[in-house]
């Protein structure tokens, strides 16, 4: 327009008037037009609840309930890519939709991280056809809670197994269940001074000629109180694979097989006293889905408070019980001590899972010289302070295991099922 | 169906990129001016000629300079010698190569600067050629490709054949202001690529007469061009992702649904493997690599850091593979469960229902298109024809309607500035009390919190209030039973 004028020129004029106009001439029938509130989003989704590694189908449904067209619409469905992977599909959409006209679209995420999430929010951006103006607008109440639990794949490898053949082979122990009284035959085996006549088995001492005598497991209930350290320390390393999420996981398992004994599980975690979280022990296939839905829940924060935490969980639960406590112990070793002690007058049985924090935080494994120097450092530190913690419980009876990812589920149960055998467990 | 609408606006666009050259080339610019010198000779060879001449020019004047410059300094002694090689090889041999006479040395700046403003001239010629190909190019690359850049582009060229000659005229009469004459400016104003004098003047007070006018309906039709242009673009933009994700989501979806049943033979192959190489960890783990025995050997020199990584490196294959092989395997079953359950599903990971229709798409464009360029035709007539307007609709009084100022361009602004700031304070008007009869409508039926959520920036500082709500109140521990 400039030029125009300066050379008195009416063609330059003219063209550039119309390209002036050309871009607010539609403002006010855009803004007229412009009803946000006519479009009613929703996501739906096809469960609240899932597995960590499982699928989730997430639709959003977009309705124009007004009289008007809105020309060109992107909408979309926002969720944390650190927690949620897209695995099919795209949360977003660009299109553009009549007057009472619906349009759908799907996608399929997988949660990569156990914990409880919100999904969204949906939000719309509205332009005019040519792109000269937009309005950008937050769907209202568009969050939903996702809660997502840990990966159910151990559980599932147990139970595959566990249809295969009986559950107590499966770790190659040949007694589950402390022999007693019970109706359930436990085995034979020879007859000694004292036993009682009735047990004899007759047909059997016949056959071999020596007084043979049946035995039959004992049906008491054992507690299994499973205490769970959510402190900040114990969320160090890769997101997904956490000291915490394999305590999760290995507290997850120990759960479902202790229960499938029959036993009695709780669930205590613990950091500060904001962070005190207790599930009263119970059995049955229901209460697993308590104690996922308790674990699912639980964030790791807040420093850790050994001595409340222990103080606030033997004030709540006093019956004698087989206690795992899955802990980094990364705090003073005498708190630590002064915690543990506190168990003891109620003869539980305590059993310190120690997730060695090297093994699980040094995720990289293209570290450069100047870090492996400092991991080096940093593990022999946190072996000394270990060793420390293990030297004073030990005259306590408590027996501190420490393991890294790989073994850390192994250590779990195979201490439950020691400590079932040796009837540590009454 | 999309697809066939959106190639047709591109066959209409260009169409009238076609109608616009046409225009352009038979009513506005003389072309012929442009690619024929005043010697009837074509502008691009008398172009390049002129250049091998000031380049032919240059380096027999530098041959010539040094020769006789070896002459003086060597004080006449090889004169001889010298001034007969001048005579033999430059003006025999060299001169007759470059295709120019055997010029004396002094008479060479001359001549360089009379073949530079032949140059000169000849480049001004040749850039409207450059110009028009340029613009060709862009309208061909716009037709392939729906960014509206390229219609910019080929338009730009356009105009800037009409620009280009403006500013050598405005340049011209701004050193004669001066009392500053150019030959060579001189030469490119006579070289005038315009039919007459059309593009200064339009007809006025007839709106018939406006319209028919060459200028007017070229600037219209580049305006529409660019407009259609525009239209193109959001076509594609609204339906392509539409279809493309259909496409790309239909390709993974049958991917998927032939690797998942094939995946079973693979998945045991790799486990079986991964199982073995999970045995010689075991063992090396059993020898010596386990957290167990690390804290065992606490007398000895060990790095853990080390073994820990060696047994990542070793695991990290094996995972992967078995990994991606089970999840597709999952994914598989899981998209099967899916589509058996709920029907509409694989139609909304497509998206399929959601590409707007070709017939939904053409009317509104149809309907956007007229409603535009008419709004635009009436107000740009009104803006151009400021006189039509203090006359006819605010009835100012003849002394002021008949005035020479009236007359001068710079009267458009008069009324440009008022109808431009119109529109914008229209909107705000109109938003202000759509929103206003919102919050309204809202208060009245108690969906406070929607409205102030709808409304906008009012529920960040909901939220932040809430916040702080949240962290005055000490969360305590639970207790779940």
């Amino acid at each position: 327009m400039t030029a125009g004028f300066a050379f008195e020129n009416y063609f330059l004029i003219y063209f550039a008037i119309l390209l002036l106009f050309s871009t607010i001439i539609s403002l006010p029938i855009f803004h007229y037009k412009l009803n946000v509130e006519e479009l009613r989003v929703h996501r739906e989704l096809e469960k609240e609840k899932v597995f960590k590694d499982d699928f989730v189908h997430i639709k959003v449904i977009i309705e124009n309930a007004g009289r008007n067209s809105f020309d060109f619409l992107e909408i979309r469905d926002n969720y944390n890519p650190q927690l949620f992977r897209l695995i099919l599909g795209e949360n977003y959409i660009s299109t553009r939709i009549g007057p009472k006209e619906i349009v759908k679209f799907s996608y399929v995420l997988e949660p990569k991280v156990r914990g409880e999430y919100a999904l969204g929010p949906l939000s719309i951006i509205v332009k005019d056809r040519l792109g000269f103006n937009s309005v950008e607008r937050i769907v209202p109440d568009s969050v939903t809670d996702i809660l997502v639990y840990p990966p159910y794949e151990d559980i599932k490898r147990i139970e595959i197994l566990g249809s295969k053949r009986s559950l107590q082979l499966n770790y190659g122990l040949q007694r589950s269940k402390q022999k007693g009284l019970g109706s359930e035959f436990y085995g034979m085996r020879k007859y000694v001074f004292g036993d009682q006549f009735r047990l004899i088995d007759w047909k059997a001492s016949a056959r071999t000629q020596k007084l043979i005598v049946k035995e039959f497991e004992d049906e008491r209930d054992v507690t299994v109180m499973i205490i769970v350290d959510s402190s900040e320390t114990m969320a160090g390393g890769a997101i997904e694979n956490t000291k915490f999420e394999y305590a999760i996981r290995a507290c997850m398992l120990l759960t479902k097989v202790a229960l499938t004994r029959r036993d009695n599980v709780g669930v205590f975690t613990f950091s500060d006293k904001k962070n005190f979280k207790f599930l009263k022990p119970n059995s049955g296939e229901d209460h697993f889905y308590q104690v996922l839905d308790f674990v699912a829940r639980v964030k790791p924060e807040g420093k850790c408070r050994f001595v409340e935490s222990m103080d606030f969980f033997t004030r709540r639960f006093q019956k004698r019980s087989l206690i795992f406590v899955i802990s980094d112990l990364e705090a003073d070793p005498k708190e630590i001590t002064q915690a543990i002690k506190k168990l003891i007058p109620f003869n539980h049985t305590v059993i310190i899972i120690n997730p060695f924090s090297p093994w699980f935080e040094i995720h990289e494994i293209d570290l450069s010289s100047t870090d492996k120097a400092l991991a080096e450092a940093i593990s022999e530190a946190m072996m000394e302070h270990i060793l420390t913690i293990r030297q004073t419980i030990r005259n306590l009876g408590v027996n501190l295991i420490t393991c890294g990812p790989d073994d850390i589920m192994n250590q779990v149960l195979g201490n439950y099922m020691e400590a079932k055998k040796k009837g540590r467990a009454y | 169906m999309p697809r066939t609408y959106l190639l047709s606006l591109k066959v209409i666009n260009l169409a009238i990129f076609a109608w616009l050259v046409l225009i352009f080339y038979f009513q506005i610019f003389n072309f012929e001016a442009v690619v024929t010198t005043a010697d009837n000779e074509f502008v691009i060879f008398a172009f390049i000629r002129a250049i091998r001449n000031v380049i032919s020019l240059l380096i027999y004047g530098c041959g010539l300079a040094i020769i006789f410059g070896i002459s003086f300094i060597t004080a006449g002694v090889y004169n001889q010698y010298l001034f007969n090689f001048i005579e033999i090889f430059f003006k025999k041999y060299l001169s007759s190569w470059f295709s120019i006479s055997s010029p004396n040395l002094q008479d060479i700046p001359n001549l360089m600067l009379n073949e530079l403003g032949v140059l000169i001239n000849d480049l001004y010629l040749f850039t409207f050629q450059v110009l028009f190909v340029i613009s060709v190019v862009y309208a061909i690359r716009g037709f392939f490709k729906s960014d509206p850049k390229n219609h910019f582009r080929a338009l730009g060229s356009t105009i800037l054949m009409i620009i280009l000659p403006l500013m050598v005229t405005g340049l011209q009469e701004m050193l004669n202001l001066f009392n500053f004459h150019f030959q060579y400016i001189d030469e490119m104003v006579a070289a005038n690529p315009f039919y007459d004098n059309q593009l200064f003047e339009i007809p006025v007070d007839n709106f018939f007469q406006f319209m028919s006018s060459p200028i007017i309906v070229f600037a219209i039709i580049s305006y529409i061009y660019l407009e259609l242009a525009f239209q193109i673009n959001y076509t594609d933009t609204v339906t392509k992702p539409s279809l493309e994700r259909s496409d790309r989501l239909e390709a993974q979806l049958n991917i998927l649904e032939r690797e998942s049943h094939f995946i079973t033979a693979n998945v045991d192959k790799i486990r079986e493997e991964a199982k073995k190489r999970m045995e010689e960890i075991e063992l090396e783990h059993q020898e010596g690599l386990g957290v167990g025995k690390f804290f065992a050997k606490t007398g000895k020199r060990f790095s853990y850091v080390k073994e820990m990584i060696e047994r990542r490196k070793l695991e990290e294959e094996e995972k992967k593979l078995v990994t991606a092989a089970s999840k597709t395997r999952r994914l598989g079953r899981y998209i099967d469960r899916l589509f058996r359950e709920d029907k509409e599903a694989r139609d909304t990971l497509t998206a399929t229902s959601s590409a707007p229709r070709a017939g939904n798409l053409a009317v509104s464009t149809i309907i956007n298109f007229i409603y535009r360029v008419g709004l635009l035709l009436i107000i740009s007539f009104i803006i151009i024809h400021p006189k039509w307007f203090l006359d006819t609709v605010i009835q100012l009084p003849p002394a002021i309607t008949e005035s020479v100022a009236i007359y001068s361009p710079e009267i458009i602004i008069v009324i440009l500035l008022p109808i431009v700031v119109l529109f914008p304070v229209i909107s705000k008007l109109i938003s202000f009390i759509k929103h206003r009869n919102l919050i309204i409508r809202l208060q009245q039926e108690g969906r406070i919190k929607e409205l102030l959520t709808s409304v906008g920036d009012y529920v960040k500082i909901e939220q932040v209030k809430e916040e702080e709500e949240d962290k005055t109140v000490e969360p305590v521990a639970t207790e779940t039973t």
